[in-house]
C-alpha cells in the first residue's frame, strides 16, 4: 500500500511537471504572438495541432489520473478503504491532496526561455 | 470604356505597390505567417514554396522590398547619403530576419517539445494503469486476507467454521425448496 501511495506521489508530481512544462511553452509562444507579430499566430498549422495534441493528452491523463484517486478518497470515507487510504485524503477536509489542479498548474505556469529564443534569432540574423 | 478601365486597374495596382514597397519588417513578417498557415503542414508548404521563382520565395521577397524602401528614403547620391540608405537597408533587413529567424525558431521548439511530452504521457498513462490494476489487485486481496482471518480468530479453529459451513448447508437448498413450495 505504501508502494502504492509513493507511485502515487511521484505518478502526480510528474504528471503535474509534464503538464506545467507544456502550458509554459504554449504562454511562450503566445507572449511571442502579442509582442512580436501583433498577436497572430506563428506557428505551423501541423505544430500547432501536435502542440494541442499534447496539450490535450497530458489533460487526459491528469484527467484520470484525478479520478482514480478520487474514487480511492470516496472509498475510504465510505468506511470501503483501508486506514492506509487515509493517505489518500487530506486530514479534516477529506478532499483528496494528490488531485493534480490543471487550473492552478495553467496559473502558475511562466514563459520559458523566450529572451533566449529572441536572442538566438537576433544573432542568427545579423 | 476598356481602355478607361485598363488605365484605372493599372493606377491601382501602381498604388498597391508603391504601398507595399512602404510595409514595415513586421507586417512582412506576419505576411509571412500567413503564407505559411496557408497550408495544412510544412510539407505543402515547402513544395509550394520550391514551385516559386527564387525572388518570389517569402523571405526573399521581402528582403528586396525593404532594400527598395531604403532607397525610397534616401534617394540622394551624396556619400553621406549612401550611407544613411545602406544603414537603413541593413536595419531594415535584421528586423525581418530577426523575426523570420523565431518564427523558425519557435516553430523548433514546440515541434521538439510536443513530440516529448507527448511521448512522456504516453509512458506515464501506462504506468498508472499498472497503478491502479496493482491498486485493486491490492485492496481485493486485503479484504479477502480480512475476512478469512476474521472467521478463523472468532471461530477458534476450523471445526467450528466446517460445523457453520454444514449447518448451512442443512438449511439450504431443501428448506428453501419447501418456504417457497
Amino acid at each position: 500500500m505504501q508502494d502504492c501511495l509513493r507511485s502515487s506521489r511521484l505518478l502526480a508530481d510528474d504528471l503535474a511537471m509534464l503538464m506545467e512544462d507544456i502550458f509554459q511553452h504554449q504562454l511562450s509562444v503566445e507572449f511571442i504572438q502579442d509582442r512580436y507579430f501583433d498577436g497572430h499566430p506563428i506557428l505551423f498549422r501541423d505544430v500547432e495541432d501536435n502542440l494541442m495534441q499534447a496539450i490535450k493528452a497530458v489533460t487526459d491523463a491528469v484527467g484520470i489520473f484525478n479520478s482514480y484517486v478520487k474514487i480511492r478518497s470516496e472509498l475510504f470515507e465510505a468506511g470501503l478503504g483501508h486506514e492506509d487510504d487515509g493517505n489518500f485524503a487530506a486530514s479534516g477536509e477529506r478532499t483528496c491532496h494528490l488531485i493534480i489542479n490543471i487550473e492552478n498548474i495553467r496559473d502558475r505556469a511562466r514563459l520559458t526561455d523566450v529572451d533566449e529564443w529572441v536572442k538566438d534569432s537576433r544573432q542568427e540574423a545579423v | 470604356m476598356t481602355k478607361l478601365l485598363v488605365m484605372t486597374t493599372i493606377s491601382g495596382q501602381k498604388r498597391l505597390d508603391e504601398a507595399e514597397v512602404h510595409l514595415t519588417p513586421k507586417e512582412r513578417a506576419i505576411r509571412f505567417v500567413k503564407d505559411m498557415r496557408h497550408y495544412p503542414c510544412q510539407g505543402d508548404f515547402w513544395g509550394s514554396v520550391a514551385k516559386r521563382e527564387y525572388r518570389e520565395w517569402p523571405w526573399v521577397l521581402p528582403l528586396y522590398k525593404l532594400s527598395q524602401q531604403a532607397r525610397a528614403r534616401y534617394p540622394g547620391k551624396s556619400p553621406g547619403e549612401i550611407n544613411r540608405c545602406m544603414e537603413c537597408d541593413r536595419r531594415l533587413r535584421t528586423e525581418f530576419q530577426t523575426l523570420r529567424s523565431l518564427i523558425g525558431r519557435a516553430d523548433e521548439i514546440i515541434t521538439k517539445k510536443a513530440e516529448k511530452i507527448a511521448l512522456k504521457t504516453a509512458l506515464k498513462v501506462s504506468t498508472l494503469q499498472t497503478l491502479i490494476f496493482k491498486d485493486t489487485l491490492s485492496q481485493t486481496a486485503k479484504n479477502a486476507a480480512e475476512y478469512i482471518e476474521a472467521k478463523i480468530s472468532a471461530d477458534g479453529d476450523n471445526q467450528r467454521i466446517l460445523e457453520e459451513l454444514r449447518a448451512d448447508t442443512d438449511a439450504g437448498l431443501p428448506s428453501l425448496i419447501e418456504a417457497a413450495g
